[in-house]
């Protein structure tokens, strides 16, 4: 890839992939399996893209990415319809859209709201796509520089960030990473060959499968945790018109155009997720109003911006994803372990074995965004009226999918124990507020990390360590990840002082 | 001053517990291979870091007294309705295994579901929704995608 021209011809030619019938289908298949997972209560893209990975199984590689690329948007759009309508955001990242959102569609503007989020998605998702194909070329000349100690450094870096910045107890987030890491370990190390930690189960061989884990972790004990609150019944509000007045078309757009910088800039950084892009919009968009007070009771603005954020951020997120082989979050870990199942992985050699698949992937983003865009504007109702369905009746039924698509992954009733055992793991960790995922951020990156550590070692010709301070880019990553650490660390000691200052005796 | 401990220092004790036992494990596997490292190296040093942050995380809930985030043990499950549900759940999840392997998927799901769906509808919607929604998981998985399901 040494051009933008050559990025250019690379994105036709991936339109040609993703246009063909088979793949628009599939297309269209995850985007609508997408939003209604997102428009349920509770349950996010991460849970969706997660269950419904064992229905990707049987399609080739650049199909099933596709389609799960698909299921990931259409969720995080379901989930700004609950949040507009029912006021209960569908997964995180709509928290914020339910702020604003919500209190227009009690005004009776419940279809502006949701157009507006629409657009913004649409716009943001677009922008995101351009940037991809411009920075494409230049990122992957600089990864294509990168050895070993650089990938190490480079995923470490990630993690840290990714970890430290989830949960609110950082503590409580390395844990989970490093139990990501054995759960990793498990099976046969690619170093050496030796079997770890399978305490003579022969099934686990191989390692334990990303999908059950994922299954079970986000999936089965999401389920669980939401079986608590079963009976809460949910008031709907009507959909009318889809588009903002006039006058407020450009403050809208303004918005847009802000959250959408916001979304591409903080996609590409590790660590930020979606919902913080939209957090961070939100707040931008109420600095810059000139009448802040209109914010918490309906400001189109407060919906606008956060969910061009959103997307923008989304689509970005795969830049790093597809460049560099990291993920920038737990979210997106969850597509990178999807990838790897299909046998691909994404990093700079993507885009030399396999450009077709990065562009088809990307054109069949851009044919995503237009399908919501189409989608949602006039089955806005429709929509709504899915997240009526009783949960009662609902959570019985993921269940049972979710069990099914573990089994499926290997025809494997060890597998669906696993997923059990890992779904209650999860429902537990979740309640003593331990961040479930960092677990598989790091699962997915562990045997990675140990091999790049051991490559590295090798290269260093018995120097050991020091390898990585004496090359520049993985000695300025580590150094940075030293200091991240430090400030961390720092911060959660001086916190402590603080508590105890208040505690009665 | 003896105090019940909060459910996270419960997790703290475990998480140290477990972190002591893998590093035993990991301790067994060869630190150095031929040239390299041997397949036990990262494990030992994630184990160490592991048991260091679970120390850690213990004396953090000691300090923090009066923990309102996570409460008690007894209300990890909730009381009432929610518990049972959820207890129903977990052990219904486990009976489905158990059966799956007795009778296979059709047989299994339907009591799954069934069992899930019980207090909701009439039993007979129950049943018919449970056996439906089997029968469509079935084709589904096992027709159109290939899954081979006893």
């Amino acid at each position: 890839m040494e051009s933008m021209l050559e990025a250019l011809q690379g994105f036709f030619q991936g339109f040609e992939v993703a246009f063909t019938w088979w793949n628009i289908l599939y297309c269209l298949v995850g985007v609508s399996v997408g939003m209604l997972v997102g428009v349920l209560p509770g349950l996010g893209p991460v849970f969706g893209t997660a269950i419904l990975i064992p229905l990707t199984y049987g399609l080739d590689p650049i199909s099933a990415i596709i389609m799960l690329a698909g299921i990931y948007y259409g969720a995080m759009y379901g989930g700004t319809i609950t949040s507009v309508l029912v006021n209960i955001p569908g997964e995180v990242a709509s928290v914020v859209t339910a702020i604003d959102g919500h209190q227009m569609a009690k005004q009776g503007r419940a279809g502006t709201a949701l157009g507006v989020a629409a657009i913004g998605s649409f716009i943001g998702g677009i922008v995101a796509m351009i940037a991809f194909v411009l920075l494409g070329p230049i990122v992957v000349k600089v990864a294509l520089k990168f050895g070993p100690p650089e990938f190490f450094a480079l995923m470490l870096f990630g993690l840290m960030m990714v970890v430290a910045l989830v949960g609110k107890s950082l503590i409580k987030g390395l844990i989970a990473a490093i139990l990501g890491m054995i759960l990793a370990f498990i099976g046969e190390d690619l170093v050496s060959g030796t079997v770890r930690f399978t305490f003579g189960q022969l099934e686990l061989l191989d390692g334990l499968d990303f999908t059950v884990l994922a299954i079970g972790l986000f999936g089965i004990s999401e389920v669980l945790i939401a079986m608590e609150n079963m009976d809460t019944k949910t008031e709907i509000l009507k959909v009318n018109k889809l588009f903002p007045e006039k006058e407020e078309w450009k403050p809208t757009l303004k918005a847009i155009a802000r959250g959408t910088g916001i979304g591409v800039f903080l996609g590409l950084i590790p660590g930020a997720s979606a919902a913080k892009s939209s957090l961070i919009s939100y707040l931008v968009e109420r600095k810059a109003a000139k009448d802040p007070s209109r914010f918490g009771k309906g400001a189109i603005e407060g919906v606008a911006g956060p969910e061009s954020a959103n997307n923008a951020h989304s689509g970005s997120a795969m830049i790093p994803l597809f460049m560099l082989g990291i993920p920038t979050s737990p979210t997106v870990a969850v597509l990178l372990g999807a990838f790897i199942i299909h046998g691909l992985q994404p990093g700079p050699k993507m885009f030399e074995t396999n450009p077709d698949l990065i562009w088809g992937v990307i054109a069949s983003m851009l044919i995503g965004n237009i399908i919501l865009l189409l989608f949602n504007l006039p089955l806005a109702k429709v929509w709504a009226m899915v997240a009526q369905v009783p949960l009662k009746l609902l959570l019985p039924l993921i269940l049972i999918i979710a069990l099914l698509g573990a089994y499926s992954v290997s025809q494997s009733l060890f597998d669906v124990g696993l997923a059990v055992f890992f779904g209650i793991l999860g429902y537990f960790m979740r309640k003593l507020d331990i961040p479930v995922a960092p677990i598989i951020l790091t699962f997915v990156l562990a045997r990675e990390i140990e091999f790049r550590l051991a490559q590295s070692l090798i290269m260093s010709l018995d120097k050991g360590l020091l390898i990585f301070f004496q090359r520049p880019i993985s000695c300025v990553m580590m150094i940075l990840i030293f200091v991240i650490l430090a400030i961390n660390i720092i911060g959660a000691i001086r916190k402590k002082p603080l508590l105890q200052g208040g505690e009665p005796e | 001053m003896l105090k019940k401990l909060s459910p996270d220092s419960y997790a703290a004790l475990i998480s140290i517990l477990l972190s002591i036992v893998f590093l035993y494990l990991s301790s067994q596997y060869d630190y150095t291979g031929r040239r390299w490292i041997g397949p036990g190296f990262f494990p030992v040093w994630i184990c160490g870091v592991w048991l260091v942050l679970s120390v850690v995380y213990f004396i953090q809930t000691i300090r923090r007294r009066g923990n309102e985030e996570t409460g008690e043990v007894q209300d990890i499950i909730p009381k009432g309705k929610a518990g049972r549900r959820i207890l129903i759940t977990a052990a219904n999840l486990i009976l489905f295994i158990v059966l799956f392997k007795f009778v296979g998927f059709i047989a299994a799901s339907v009591i799954f579901l069934f069992i899930l769906l019980y207090g909701a509808y009439r039993w007979y919607v129950s049943l018919s929704v449970a056996i439906g929604v089997t029968l469509l998981l079935y084709w589904l998985f096992g027709i159109m995608l290939k899954v081979n399901i006893p």
